[in-house]
């Protein structure tokens, strides 16, 4: 069964990017927009991966993490921030919030496949 | 796994269209004496966010500029930059070009030089401009190096997403290992062990090129839950600087030739993934049915017909839905245009020296995307005009006892199966007067008493029509007002004119829904089946409960309730062959559109359906009283009916408060608005 990933951003482009990298390594991914419509998806289903941006209207990338934390299904899920290079401070509000490791932006697919190969077998 | 990225250009184009509109709508908010973080949020997330693609895509200027905007909206939103009107109008005029270089872009054109506008941005944030490129230096090349890794995870490591496996095999890639020792000294008994937590340990011996960097890089995303400790060997030579010659990178064509060729830009609508879901389970229900009615074929006996009956009802209950959910997808705010408007009445107050506030309601009203796009120039001509021509000058105001500041109110809802959109203002009222001379003047009315204040206000729709004394850079170009009502007609929609002298003028814009489909009732006239627009339809009374009555020089009325309505035969209208009088049972469709209301003849009503507008345009002119087409379900071809065109063709006239004369008349005063 193929894998599934859960992408979270509020741009279009980065959320597209994102999810084509994804699909054309073998994964099933589903797309939401901002923290609150991705919780909604992560009620309904079990993810393998979730990458989320954090600046975010609606609910934020931070948010969206800590609430990932208290469901059962995403305890051990790994959870991956879309941050800037100079989010340093960012990385440490993620960390602290739960979040696995981080994707440094500009996109560029064989990184973020890296990224993902360190947190997913 | 590299790929072209142009083809995410039109996703880039789509979403920073929408941003740009988002700025162009809530920039003007940074006038206002108090500024909201919220605001200043979706502000600069809004110049990031397109930075951030255009900078990947290659879209140079685009990034140019959005970096300088980002920058002057940072200063704003850490309250480093003070907001006020020149700014905000400096942040519209990038605003503005923003749009154009994204148009720009998608047509593979050169950007215009923006050294002026950037640099007066980057005054205004007090930046030096270029944005911060950072060169990719390349790895000096090592020699191998023997490593003693420990690696000591915290026990809350697991609930953070972590896998200590994932963090030894990337490192196990990096070189050869010649062993790992695995540290079990932490390690509880078993009824003691939770296994949520980790308890073990390890230390590895890696021979390997990789710098002390890359080593540290393989336990970033663990080195604050877990103790990670990197010694090199003593035998290991200590890495001598290097040299490398620094290869440049090779210069990417912008994608130049992938978008060669391309063709123009498609249109896209963006829908919410919810809406996406509901069809997806529709065509899953759908599927379902289908493969209940083919089994059910399969091995067919009588006994079986109550099953394929069922079947064939939610096969009929699905596609329904189905329907509606598609046409939900065309749905989408008016406010989408709405949100415009703050731009135009803002650049309107400015320019005409008029302090005019827009007032929104009802922006969430859905309707069907073509609609709202049809919908925007109108508006626009009606703002234009009710900040030109409809509100007075603060003096006047004040003088005549009313706020200094003159408001436009924008509303729209639903309202059965239309759409309602008001434009109103709070000023002066139309000059029936002044519309009647001009008219005169015009050779529109003779001259002579003048017709009730209703048919004066309606010339005003009249093409070429202007009351404007001095001609104005907005309006008073002659176009406009008539052009407003062509495109309402055009959406089958009407307008209508209500106005109190001193108090203000509202326009009323009634549409349908969508243009796509229409609920409608079937009817026949003689052997010809026509459909009606149901909802302009009012009720329908069987013609031997209504009296009719002919009225010499008018036509024929019926009587509804003691009220005489002018009839329309529709058989007459467009000239089929009806039943004759005596055979079969006529009935009357009371129809009713913008302020004319007048009864059908028809010799029988068939049924409500949904019917699919089909336009006759493509290959026929489009005769009047007709608004085109329609596949009914036995495959046979019906004309819809337009009732404003019906309403032409009976010489049916509006509704007056004229009680004297029934509504109608047997000539038109009116000029032909149509060309």
């Amino acid at each position: 069964m193929a894998r599934t990933a859960l992408v979270v951003d509020d741009s279009t482009t980065m959320q597209e990017m994102v999810s084509f990298t994804l699909s054309k390594a073998g994964f099933d991914v589903t797309r939401a927009s901002n923290g609150q419509e991705a919780l909604t998806r992560a009620n309904g289903q079990k993810f393998d991966l979730v990458i989320t941006d954090l600046n975010m209207p609606v609910m934020d990338g931070l948010t969206l993490i800590k609430s990932l934390r208290t469901l059962p299904t995403f305890k051990f899920t790994p959870v991956l921030m879309l941050t800037t290079e100079t989010g340093d401070d960012r990385k440490q509000q993620g960390r602290a919030a739960g979040a696995t490791g981080w994707f440094t932006k500009p996109f560029d697919s064989d990184k973020l496949l890296a990224v993902v190969k360190k947190v997913l077998p | 796994m590299s790929f072209d990225l142009s083809r995410f250009n039109q996703t880039f184009f789509d979403e920073s269209r929408e941003h740009v509109r988002t700025l162009e709508e809530r920039l003007i908010e940074l006038d206002a004496p108090t500024v909201d973080a919220e605001l200043m949020g979706v502000l600069f997330r809004a110049a990031h966010s397109i930075k951030g693609s255009s900078g990947l895509l290659g879209f140079e200027a685009i990034t140019r500029l959005t970096h300088a905007m980002e920058n002057v909206l940072d200063g704003l939103r850490n309250v480093e930059i003070k907001p006020s009107p020149p700014l905000t109008t400096l942040l519209l005029e990038a605003t503005d070009m923003l749009s154009k270089l994204i148009g720009y872009a998608q047509d593979n054109e050169a950007a215009p030089d923006l050294g002026p506008l950037c640099a007066r941005l980057d005054a205004a944030s007090g930046s030096n401009g270029a944005p911060v490129t950072s060169t990719p230096t390349p790895p000096p090349v090592a020699k191998d190096t023997v490593w003693h890794v420990t690696f000591q995870p915290q026990p809350e490591m697991f609930a953070r997403g972590q896998d200590p496996a994932l963090v030894l095999r990337e490192l196990v890639s990096l070189g050869t290992v010649s062993e790992v020792q695995a540290q079990l000294d932490a390690l509880p008994s078993l009824e003691r062990l939770d296994p949520e937590r980790c308890f073990l340990s390890w230390r590895v011996r890696l021979e390997t090129k990789a710098t002390e960097a890359e080593l540290k890089e393989v336990f970033a995303f663990v080195d604050d839950v877990a103790t990670v400790l990197l010694e090199c060997e003593p035998a290991a030579l200590p890495e001598l600087p290097q040299t490398v010659e620094a290869a440049p990178e090779a210069e990417k064509p912008p994608e130049a030739d992938a978008r060669h060729g391309e063709k123009k830009a498609e249109q896209t609508l963006r829908v919410s993934t919810g809406k996406v879901d509901k069809l997806v389970n529709l065509v899953g229900e759908l599927v379902i049915a289908q493969a209940m009615i083919s089994r059910c074929l399969a091995d067919f006996e009588p006994s079986k017909l109550s099953t394929m009956v069922q079947a064939v009802a939610d096969l009929e209950r699905h596609t329904r839905e189905m329907q509606d959910q598609v046409m939900n997808i065309r749905m989408v705010p008016v406010g989408s245009i709405f949100g415009r408007f703050r731009r135009l009445v803002r650049d309107l107050s400015g320019s005409l020296g008029k302090d005019i506030r827009l007032e929104l309601v009802g922006e969430d009203t859905e309707m069907d995307k073509s609609m709202v796009e049809h919908l925007a120039d109108p508006l626009m001509h009606l703002v234009r005009n009710a900040a030109d021509h409809g509100l007075e000058r603060s003096e006047a105001r004040v003088a005549a006892g009313k706020p200094a500041h003159g408001t436009i109110t924008l509303s729209a809802r639903h309202q059965g199966g239309n759409v309602v959109v008001d434009i109103a203002d709070d000023g002066a009222g139309l000059d029936t007067q002044r519309i009647f001379d001009k008219a005169v003047e015009r050779g529109l009315l003779p001259p002579g008493e003048m017709p009730s204040a209703e048919r004066v206000h309606e010339l005003i729709f009249a093409a070429g029509f202007s009351t404007a004394n001095a001609v104005t850079d907005l309006s008073g170009r002659g176009v406009g007002m008539d052009v407003v009502k062509r495109s309402v007609d055009g959406m089958n929609g009407a307008i209508a004119i209500s106005t109190t002298k001193g108090q203000g003028t509202r326009f009323r814009i009634t549409l349908p829904l969508t243009l796509a489909i229409i609920d409608g009732m079937s009817l026949r006239v003689g052997q010809s089946t026509f459909v009606l627009p149901l909802n302009q339809v009012v009720e329908t009374l069987p013609l031997s409960t209504a009296p009719v009555k002919s009225i010499y020089g008018h036509g024929e009325v019926v009587m509804v309730r003691g009220d005489p309505l002018p009839m329309v035969r529709l058989a007459r209208a467009l000239q089929v062959d009806d039943e004759p009088e005596g055979v079969g049972r006529p009935l009357a469709v009371i129809l009713e559109t913008g302020d004319v209301r007048f009864a059908l003849r028809v010799d029988e009503l068939l049924g409500k359906a949904q019917f699919v507008i089909k336009s006759l345009e493509p290959n026929f002119s489009r005769p009047d009283g007709v608004l085109g087409a329609t596949i009914m379900g036995d495959g046979s071809v019906s004309l819809i009916l337009d009732v404003p065109g019906l309403a032409r063709l009976g010489d049916v006239r509006a509704r007056s408060d004229d009680s004297r004369s029934p509504g109608f008349s047997s000539q038109r005063a009116l000029p032909e608005v149509h060309a």
